[in-house]
């Protein structure tokens, strides 16, 4: 699994150049003014930028990802759009932080690419340790009730093309109800669950994406 | 960065800085004492997979 997102990193820079949910993350930027964000899953970095763009006080960023290519290109990518981000090579499983020592997360299009529940729960519980009480995350996976998967099962493999080879990327697909109870029972408050901004059907539930907006109890 | 943290045990680690330039440490390493583990920090990107997990 790590060496596919390694392969898939050169043309992900390219071709997923800026992030698809800027319009939530800036809203969010407009929410969180101080303090330090960890991104959980980050890449090449795109999700970063509505977080410098907006930042007054200024924000103190932090980066993991457990492709090495990826953070190399998340350095490239900082020093081109002008900001700083400390970069970590790690599992979403297994933090390297104090616990408590955050005070915002974002993890976007992360937590569908592990294959076990127990692992998924885990990782869920790692960022409500590393977050301050009072803290707030930004989840986001794809929805399995998305009219693309509806004649597929919970798990499905999804080819991205290079140009040397095609690489088939692992994904469990969650719906709205799973991914909040997951959330409560990693000890998460739901604020919000919520489709992406582009999506205009008045019922949720076929977004191609879910949003969660979390805290970590005081 | 002084919230980082062993991944295993979450204790703290000992830092070894072998090159630096100012404000970044380039190379060095990151020391778990409870897990007796080292994870190394190249190109200035601290590794901390997992032992399990390293490449």
């Amino acid at each position: 699994m790590i060496n596919i997102f390694d392969e898939v990193a050169p043309s992900w820079y390219n071709l997923r150049h800026r992030s698809i949910f800027r319009w939530e993350l800036e809203e969010l930027a407009q929410r969180w003014q101080t303090g330090n964000l960890l991104n959980i899953g980050c890449a090449h970095g795109p999700d970063f930028l509505p977080f410098v763009s907006s930042r007054l006080g200024g924000i103190d960023l932090t980066g993991v990802d457990f492709s090495a290519q990826m953070l190399r290109f998340a350095r490239k990518y900082s020093m081109k759009f002008g900001f700083v981000a400390n970069l970590v090579l790690a599992d979403v499983r297994h933090l390297p932080f104090a616990d408590g020592v955050f005070d915002r997360a974002i993890s976007v299009a992360t937590y569908h690419h592990i294959p076990r529940e127990i692992e998924r729960l885990a990782a869920l519980e790692e960022l409500r340790r590393v977050l301050k009480p009072g803290g707030e995350a930004f989840i986001t996976v794809w929805n399995r009730w998305q009219p693309r998967f509806w004649r597929q099962g919970r798990e499905v493999t999804v080819p991205w093309r290079t140009k040397v080879k095609t690489l088939e990327r692992y994904y469990y697909l969650f719906s709205y109800p799973e991914l909040v109870r997951l959330a409560r029972q990693a000890g998460l408050k739901v604020l919000r669950s919520y489709p992406e901004n582009t999506y205009h059907f008045p019922l949720k539930f076929f977004s191609r994406n879910i949003c969660l907006l979390v805290r970590k109890s005081d | 960065m002084a919230i980082l943290a062993c991944p295993i045990c979450k204790g703290v680690l000992d830092l070894t800085v072998e090159e630096e330039n100012g404000q970044e440490v380039i190379t060095g390493s990151l020391y778990c004492r409870k897990c007796s583990e080292l994870y190394p920090i190249g190109d200035t990107i601290p590794n901390l997979l997992p032992p399990s997990m390293r490449a």
